[in-house]
């Protein structure tokens, strides 16, 4: 059947810092992508440093926290997608090799295509999905000190220019402080 | 006027100095002033651009893509064809299409940190920090670069075991385990101590290959090459082997080879030497941004970094391979 193939466009998996980015000064990270990493995150999607300072894709448990019980990793919100060619590129290529995120800890209000679908509302706490929804924020569904939250809902999910649907939220870094895990 | 006035004002001629444009007299003024400070190792520049000669593109070059914005540059391989065969007369050959092999070049940035500096603070130095660490930062870029060519020739040379430069001589990495099938050879492999023999049978490995490629550059540490030096007047030759006792090792011809020669040890281990092709069998370099400093002056901060954009890959796998000088010999061609 002719004209059924739909090529990927740059615009399906976006993170766009809607305020608070200083183009110059940036609070971003770059690591290098885990090797092991099976879960690619996409622009837009939730990344944390494992304990040999490497990028995994999501945070919580089983994937790739710090050394110690008890330590939160600090969500990172990928600046580019594992994927994209300055991040993993062809055979025999030199570039590539290292993926930056924006610090959740940093002041910025982000708009990202890479959530669990829902209905999200102003103020509503964000965290980071798990199993299939690795590498997307969601729905805290509990309360502050019980969930780690790396985000609240600034504005809810609407279709931008390109008829995606995203979210945004303002970056917060806040640990579950009464809970002994981090998932 | 006191001598502390007369140490505030040299520090001001300094800064002003330092801050006119580059190669007006007043900033040569403040360099030449500026250059007695003890240097505490040694900077080179890197080999990465002599292996493969970096070529400055624009963006007429690129290759626009459909799903990303990253720039990207389609490059073409040679074309290979089938056998010829023998046949009796009155018969036509047998039908072939051409298919020719391409490559995409992708491009990321290469960045030195953003050193800032209070002007105040600045006017305390004698020496022309600024342009010291300017000229770092264009050798760290220049390493970085290194670093990420030597990742890839040790991935290809391990047969994708490793890319690490360091563990290149990891048992795991070596000899049998540097098998590349498709190209019906070994490219990583021990040699016996370094003499004539073994530095002949080391150029035998690029023309092992079913490609039959002949090396033209050779990488080597400055440590390794000190075994090179210690060849006798019978093993490199008479002239060279008096010109090395009394100068040292300069990079020259040995062997039909050109040699590299790099203080970074870490990415070419001691008693190792990678070979290459020629450029124009080995693969492509780009600079869609070449090496620049940026540098900007506010209030009463001074800030420079060094950053560039290039991309470039190593199209054949058949132009590189490593040789460790450890006491045994394996064989570019036994398959294991």
């Amino acid at each position: 059947m002719a004209g059924t193939h739909k090529p990927g466009q740059m615009f399906d998996h976006t993170q766009i810092e809607l305020s608070g980015r200083s183009l110059t000064y940036p609070l971003d990270f770059g690591a290098p992508v885990a090797p092991a990493e099976t879960v690619l995150v996409k622009q837009g999607g939730v990344c944390s440093l494992n304990a040999s300072g490497q990028m995994v894709t999501g945070l919580g448990d089983g994937v790739g926290r710090g050394a110690v019980d008890g330590w939160t990793p600090m969500a990172l919100i990928a600046i580019q997608g594992v994927e994209e060619f300055d991040v993993t590129s062809d055979y025999g290529n030199f570039s590539g090799g290292v993926q930056s995120g924006l610090v959740a800890s940093g002041g910025y209000e982000i708009e990202t295509t890479e959530f669990v679908a829902g209905t999200y509302l102003p103020n509503e706490p964000l965290t980071f999905g798990l199993t299939t929804n690795r590498g997307k924020v969601e729905h805290a569904g509990a309360k502050y000190s019980d969930v780690q939250v790396l985000g609240v809902v600034s504005r809810a999910v609407k279709a931008n220019e390109y008829d995606k649907d995203v979210l945004a939220f303002w970056s917060v870094f806040c640990p579950a402080v009464n809970s002994d895990t981090v998932s | 006027m006191n001598e502390k006035a007369i140490k505030e004002m040299a520090n001001q001629e300094l800064i002003d100095g330092l801050l006119s444009p580059r190669g007006s007299e007043m900033y040569k003024e403040a360099q030449e002033a500026a250059e007695d400070y003890i240097r505490m190792r040694l900077y080179e520049d890197g080999f990465f651009r002599k292996i493969l000669p970096m070529r400055d593109i624009s963006f007429d070059e690129i290759t626009d893509q459909v799903d990303t914005d990253v720039p990207v540059k389609v490059c073409e391989k040679e074309p290979n064809a089938g056998a010829a065969y023998s046949m009796p007369f009155g018969t036509m050959p047998i039908g072939a299409y051409i298919k020719g092999p391409k490559f995409r070049v992708m491009f990321d940035r290469i960045m030195s940190k953003r050193h800032r500096i209070d002007i105040d603070k600045l006017g305390t130095y004698r020496m022309d920090i600024r342009q010291v660490m300017e000229d770092i930062l264009m050798k760290k870029i220049q390493e970085e670069e290194d670093r990420k060519m030597l990742v890839v020739v040790a991935y290809i040379v391990s047969q994708g075991n490793t890319q690490d430069p360091a563990a290149i001589q990891a048992a795991g990495n070596i000899n049998a385990n540097s098998w590349n099938a498709e190209l019906e050879v070994n490219q990583n492999v021990t040699l016996e101590a370094m003499d004539r023999d073994s530095l002949a049978e080391m150029t035998k490995g690029l023309p092992s290959s079913n490609r039959s490629l002949n090396p033209a550059m050779a990488l080597v540490n400055n440590i390794t090459v000190r075994d090179v030096i210690k060849l006798s007047r019978d093993e490199v030759g008479g002239d060279l082997a008096e010109d090395m006792f009394k100068n040292g090792f300069s990079e020259q011809k040995i062997m039909g080879l050109d040699w590299a020669v790099t203080i970074k040890k870490k990415l070419v281990p001691t008693n190792t030497i990678y070979q290459f092709c020629e450029p124009r069998f080995t693969g492509k370099n780009y600079a869609l941004r070449n090496t620049t400093l940026s540098s900007k002056s506010e209030d009463m901060w001074i800030e420079f970094w060094a950053w560039e954009t290039i991309g470039g890959a190593i199209a054949n796998d058949a132009a590189v391979c490593a040789s460790h000088f450890a006491g045994t010999a394996y064989g570019w061609d036994t398959a294991p």
